[in-house]
């Protein structure tokens, strides 16, 4: 396990790249949506993705993760090519995802939709018959803050429940790198703050983490470094002050969004 | 009013707090284990057993025929079963799960009738016949959604049967095939039918378990999981197409072994009519939605009382008033329509109904009890199919959180975040 | 042998009635998002209903041929009120419903009516010749007609409001709410348009084949390749695929095996979702 840095910021370029994006393009039709964008994530880093609504930051996520295949381009996960791979094939190598629209199991109560991801891909399989991940589902739903919960059903959870079985079912898949799209939306001051201390300490522990949001400010404290896209490509990459100071992002994001 | 909540978005609300009444509080392990020990001996094994042990002493008491009408009422439940662990589990709605009967029993008749293998080889045959044909239902699934795919499942046996008919010196067209040897038989008449009445039931027996233990186990519960989202099982290292597949696969062997075992019995034949035809399909999905989708006991319970109840519907010759028709000739009209009243007003089937009444009595919250394999199955279904039609599975294009819009507590939340620098 | 030109008119004449029953099938898929299975029946109630009166009524084939629109536009609009309103926004059990009612209707009729076809007198009688081929006048009429009705819903589309109340409904849901349309409303009228095109179409096959009591499952097995092939929802689509289905149709049984016109659209079906399930002109279905 890499030794907790805290929350110093990890300006040092000689840090190991886990994802490489590299000439990412992705059309719907005739609409491009993600447009010749390359950039990479650090090991053990927080990278700020951000952008404004449509910007395409959901779409890399689905390219990255297998669930769209990328018109072009080229994504190699630690050292390994994994362009076009399906997304648990992208999974068992260490790279886990939320998604925006939650994805929750609605038959089962949380602690079963956490073991869903500790079950083995194996179809000829007896195991489950006697409940031997329940322990270990119970830690991570503990870890998320749902230690509360773990009989209820998604359907009575508040929104910030929600969230964080989406978090606890991504992180029992034992990622090292987890892209987490959007946790804050919709959160209150006070969740975020809970969460923020969560996704902190994940990466104490040697996670690196890609959080999407299209609010720089909710994520200042949080990242250490940012890159920002528009219409699908790149406009800024760098500290969130720098990027901040960017006049593209000032003018392209930051400037409409202050209403 | 819109005012009044940006406080309470502030004040550190505890999650249980909002729902103060649910009665499950995991406090300590106990209470865990007793919920797991009263659901392990559920009503609905004890109805199980039961049926099985009543069942099993019958022959000594009953007529010939009422056997015979058991035995096929028992391949029958199987073929619900095997359509239940498509359907009811994985979500896939099949409307033609007869294409998959109709290859495993003709394939076997054929084999013990025109290439002379012993009927013990050609039901393996038909069996395995009847899981490449799985393999050709199963894949479409993988890419289309399932409305689409209902339909197709709809229109296959259809396309079969004229293909049958087509080459009706081959499959004996609309009129089927000789009945081949049985698979067991003895000296007298009445021994036969005894002989294979055990041997369906005992068949029957062997099939359950073998799904009881399938669907309950990580399997089942993957199986369960594609139905209520498949984006959420590929997001956790879980290849849902091979799942699916197996699904079908499995299905398909359970169904064509059964329709394989039931050509060789004297309770059925290779015809259109018991295998083949539309209705079959209909049938296998009405005796399940009967009995309780998603749960496997209820497609067998189901089973058995569907094709028993509608045999005996089909020979009440009293004339319904003003049609003047009699009630036998309509007797899948009143089925349907006993079930168009279940799908309205008892989603959980007649075994969740049982079981809503008995732990109603008790005093416990109805909704858990039926949970098996997790949540009540055919609403689960239902949810899935409006979200393969609102389009929410499978991107995420929608920039709202997903339940933003109808809960006005949630809404509210976001303001503050919003409008204030933090 | 029969000479090609007939064929080629037969086929023509034959796709604009599958033409009329696709297009209800599209229309209420596009509004209210749910596949019809009982669809068919509104091909048999409009053919039976046409023999009833004008063969064992007696009454004038005018009457019979109104009587045979309006009755399953009410049947429509009836089952939408009574069945399927109260479970739309679940497409599964929709279609599990509408499949058994499909199937008891049939049973019903199989039941009050037999297993004989019926035919329904033709509205013109008389035949004309064109270049060698003998045709009746009863084909021109239904050809003519349905290509009318096709015309007339272009204009109700293009012009009325109640017609672009039903596109924009098609399009989005919630972009129409929030215009004002009134959903329920442009629901009624469109299972009521859906219910009288399928009825003319049930007139026409009972006036020009026969009228029989599988035929509504088996015009429905035929209209789903055709709402497919032309995109759910294009009724542009749909003209052009009723088209093809209906010429392949035609000479599937003029020149092969009549059995085989009712399995080579299902396979065509299979194939199309399988290769290009957004059909010709339709949004993607695929997952
Ligand atoms: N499956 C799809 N089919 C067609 N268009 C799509 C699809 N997914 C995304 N898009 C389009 O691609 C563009 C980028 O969408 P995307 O969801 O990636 O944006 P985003 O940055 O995540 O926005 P938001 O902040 O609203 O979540 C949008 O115009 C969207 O409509
Ligand atoms: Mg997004």
């Amino acid at each position: 396990m890499t030794a907790a840095s805290g929350a110093a910021s990890a300006t040092d370029d000689d840090a190991a790249t886990i994802l490489d994006i590299q000439g990412l393009t992705k059309r719907f039709g005739g609409l491009t949506a993600v447009d010749d964008l390359s950039f990479s994530v650090r090991d053990n880093e927080i990278l700020g993705f951000i952008g404004p609504n449509g910007a395409g930051k959901s779409t890399v996520f689905n390219c990255v993760t297998g669930v769209h295949k990328p018109t072009s381009g080229t994504i190699t996960f630690d050292g390994e090519d994994i362009t076009g791979k399906r997304p648990y094939q992208v999974v068992k190598r260490g790279l886990a995802r939320t998604f925006q629209n939650f994805r929750p199991l609605g038959d089962r109560p949380v602690i079963e939709n956490v073991e869903l991801a500790l079950m083995d891909d194996s179809v000829l399989t007896l195991e489950g018959l006697r409940g031997r991940t329940t322990a270990e589902a119970a830690r991570i739903c503990e870890r998320v803050g749902l230690g509360e919960d773990l009989h209820r059903l998604p359907d009575e959870l508040p929104h910030a429940g929600l969230l964080r079985l989406e978090l606890g079912r991504a992180l029992a898949s034992n990622p090292r790198l987890l892209l987490i799209d959007e946790p804050f939306a919709g959160l209150s001051n006070r969740e975020v703050e809970t969460v923020s201390e969560l996704l902190t300490e994940l990466r104490a522990e040697g996670m690196t983490l890609v959080v999407v949001d299209h609010n720089m400010r909710g994520l200042f404290s949080l990242i250490d470094r940012a890159v920002v896209i528009n219409f699908g490509a790149l406009v800024a990459e760098g500290t969130p002050a720098a990027v901040k100071q960017n006049p593209e992002v000032q003018e392209a994001y930051l400037g409409r969004d202050s209403s | 009013m819109p005012d009044q909540p940006t406080d309470a978005s502030d004040t550190p609300t505890e999650a249980p707090e909002q729902a103060p009444d649910t009665p499950e509080q995991p406090m300590t392990g106990i209470r865990e284990r007793l919920q797991f020990a009263r659901e392990s001996i559920s009503l609905r094994h004890v109805i199980a057993v039961v049926a099985f042990v009543a069942l099993a002493l019958l022959p000594f008491e009953a007529e010939p025929i009422l056997m015979l009408k058991l035995t096929a009422a028992f391949y029958f439940a199987m073929f619900a079963m095997s359509w239940d662990v498509v359907s009811g589990y994985t979500g896939e709605l099949s409307f033609g799960h007869s294409f998959l009967f109709g290859i495993g029993g003709y394939g076997a008749a054929l084999m013990t009738l025109e290439v002379g293998t012993s009927p013990a080889v050609s039901i393996a045959v038909g069996t395995l016949a009847a899981m490449v044909g799985g393999l050709v239902i199963g894949a479409p699934a993988l890419r289309l959604k399932g409305p689409y795919f209902a339909i197709i499942t709809f229109l296959l046996p259809t396309a079969l049967l004229d293909f049958f008919i087509v080459y009706k010196d081959v499959f004996g067209g609309e009129l089927g095939l000789s009945s081949p040897d049985y698979l067991v038989s003895a000296e007298t008449q009445l021994t036969t039918i005894a002989a294979n009445y055990y041997l369906a039931l005992a068949v029957l027996a062997v099939l359950f378990v073998l799904l009881y233990l399938v669907t309950r186990s990580n399997t089942g519960k993957i199986f369960t999981a594609i139905r209520e989202s498949e984006d959420a099982v590929g997001s956790v290292g879980i290849n849902p197409a091979k799942f699916k597949i197996f699904a079908f696969v499995l299905s398909a062997g359970v169904g064509g072994f059964a329709a394989a075992m039931f050509v060789h019995t004297p309770a059925g034949s290779p015809n259109p009519t018991q295998l083949l035809a539309v209705t079959v399909s209909i049938n296998v999905l009405l005796a399940t939605i009967f009995g309780g989708i998603g749960t496997i006991s209820g497609a067998a319970l189901g089973g058995v009382l569907f094709y028993m109840v509608r045999d005996w519907l089909s020979d009440i010759t009293t004339e319904i008033p003003l049609l003047g028709i009699e009630f036998g000739d309509v007797d899948l009209v009143i089925f349907s329509l006993v079930i168009l009243a279940i799908i309205y007003f008892l989603p959980g089937g007649i075994l969740g109904g049982i079981e809503r009444l008995v732990s109603t009595a008790r005093g416990e919250e109805p909704d858990r009890v039926m949970a098996d394999g997790g949540g009540r199955p055919l609403e689960r279904i239902v949810d899935r199919y409006r979200r393969s039609f609102a389009n929410e599975d499978g991107d995420d294009t929608n920039s709202e959180p997903r339940s933003a819009n109808d809960d006005p507590e949630r809404v509210r939340e976001r303001r503050p975040e919003d409008g204030e620098p933090r | 042998m029969v000479s090609l030109l007939s064929v080629v008119i037969n086929a023509l004449v034959l796709s604009a009635i599958f033409a009329l029953v696709a297009l209800g099938l599209t229309l209420i898929f596009s509004v209210a998002g749910v596949f019809n299975l009982a669809h068919g029946v509104n091909v048999t109630l409009g053919a039976f209903t046409a023999w009833y009166v004008a063969t064992v009524l007696g009454l004038s084939i005018w009457i019979a041929a109104i009587l045979s629109i309006l009755v399953p536009a009410v049947f429509s609009v009836v089952l939408y009120k009574g069945m399927v309103q109260a479970i739309e926004n679940r497409p599964m059990t929709v279609m599990t419903v509408t499949l058994l009612i499909e199937l008891i209707s049939e049973y019903l009729i199989r039941e009050l009516i037999g297993l004989q076809s019926r035919s329904v007198p033709a509205l013109f009688p008389g035949v004309v010749r064109f270049g060698g081929a003998t045709l009746t006048v009863n084909r021109i009429i239904a050809f003519f007609t349905a290509w009318a009705l096709v015309a007339v819903l272009f204009v109700v589309f293009d012009r009325t409001k109640q017609g672009k109340a039903v596109i924009a409904t098609s399009m989005s849901e919630r972009g129409s709410a929030l215009v004002g349309i009134d959903k329920s409303r442009v629901q009624l009228y469109t299972w009521f348009a859906a219910g009288a095109l399928a009825g003319i179409a049930g007139l026409f096959f009972g006036s020009i084949r026969t009228a029989s009591w599988d035929m509504g499952l088996n015009s429905l097995v035929i209209a789903f390749p055709i709402v497919v092939l032309g995109g759910m929802g294009s009724i542009r689509g749909t003209l052009i695929a009723a088209n093809i289905f209906g010429f392949l149709n035609v000479f599937i049984l003029s020149y092969w095996e009549p059995t085989l016109a009712r399995t080579v659209p299902i396979i065509a079906l299979i194939l199309i979702l399988l290769v290009r399930p957004e059909g010709l002109l339709g949004r993607e279905v695929a997952a």
